[in-house]
């Protein structure tokens, strides 16, 4: 089967091939994700701004004239949608976050409740596959530098970085549902 | 065109959030969009296709009624004349 490259999405999208464009945003939508992610910090607002990155490129294909790659393209539209989301939490904050939660857990309810989530996060660490798994729990819980774990499990410094980066996002998505 | 300079350690970095200064850069490098989304496939656990296509059909439809003008409003008379409104018959 014929793959279609970017462009020839944007252009078939552009001249009302919805089908097209539905495979732009399966094919950008982690990236566009993680961008977003990466400034909102939050992943329910994250996934909120990416469809609204996307409903703006929708509108904005007739403009696009190609002088870079459509991945570039998303990435501006999706950077500069990310910094107005997080300017209007900062101007209408609307929930208290968890870090402040958890400030405030001074309770036996909320020891109890701090006990349950560590629970549910070593429950979260098992679940995880080894190669994500080890480096994590070095890095977290003995905190050991990066290069140590490098020397330790004998792997490139970068691989380290990657897994742990992998892992704690892993760990986020497992624990978005825990409340 | 020159050739990317950033390391692996300040992408991740800087996809962590600890380190914002090849911001501007990262805009416009193929090299480091190209890593990023690598290290970010599969963050997403949902696919936003279904929710933002829904959104783009309902505007095209939207659109199409409004270039349409009165020949579509004119059809669905028609179309409730002939067929009648819905109502129970006996």
């Amino acid at each position: 089967m014929h793959d279609r490259d970017d462009f020839e999405l944007v252009a078939s999208a552009s001249a009302g091939d919805l089908e097209a464009f539905g495979e732009l945003i399966r094919r950008h939508q982690d990236f566009v994700y993680g961008a977003v992610l990466r400034v909102v910090k939050n992943p329910t607002l994250a996934e909120d701004v990416s469809q609204e990155c996307f409903l703006r490129a929708y509108r904005a294909l007739p403009d696009f004239r190609g002088d870079s790659q459509v991945r570039s393209w998303l990435y501006r539209i999706a950077h500069n949608l990310a910094l107005n989301a997080v300017t209007r939490r900062r101007e209408y904050p609307t929930e208290l976050m968890p870090d402040t939660l958890a400030a405030e857990a001074t309770g036996p309810e909320q020891s109890a409740e701090a006990s349950e989530l560590a629970r549910a996060i070593g429950t979260a660490i098992e679940s995880l596959p080894e190669d994500l798994k080890h480096p994590l729990v070095l890095r977290e819980m003995q905190h050991m530098s990066y290069e140590d774990i490098a020397g330790r499990l004998e792997l490139p410094l970068n691989t380290v970085r990657t897994r742990i980066f992998r892992a704690r996002r892993a760990l986020q998505a497992h624990m978005r549902d825990w409340q | 065109m020159t050739a990317c300079t950033i390391t692996d350690v300040q992408r991740i970095d800087f996809a962590e959030g600890i380190d914002d200064s090849i911001d501007e850069h990262v805009m416009t490098c193929d090299t480091c969009q190209a890593f990023l989304a690598d290290l970010w496939q599969g963050e997403l656990q949902t696919d936003l296709s279904e929710p933002v296509m829904r959104v783009v059909g309902l505007e095209e439809f939207v659109i199409a009624v409004l270039k349409e003008g009165g020949g579509i409003l004119a059809r669905i008379g028609e179309a409730l004349r002939v067929y009648g409104m819905g109502e129970e018959r006996t």
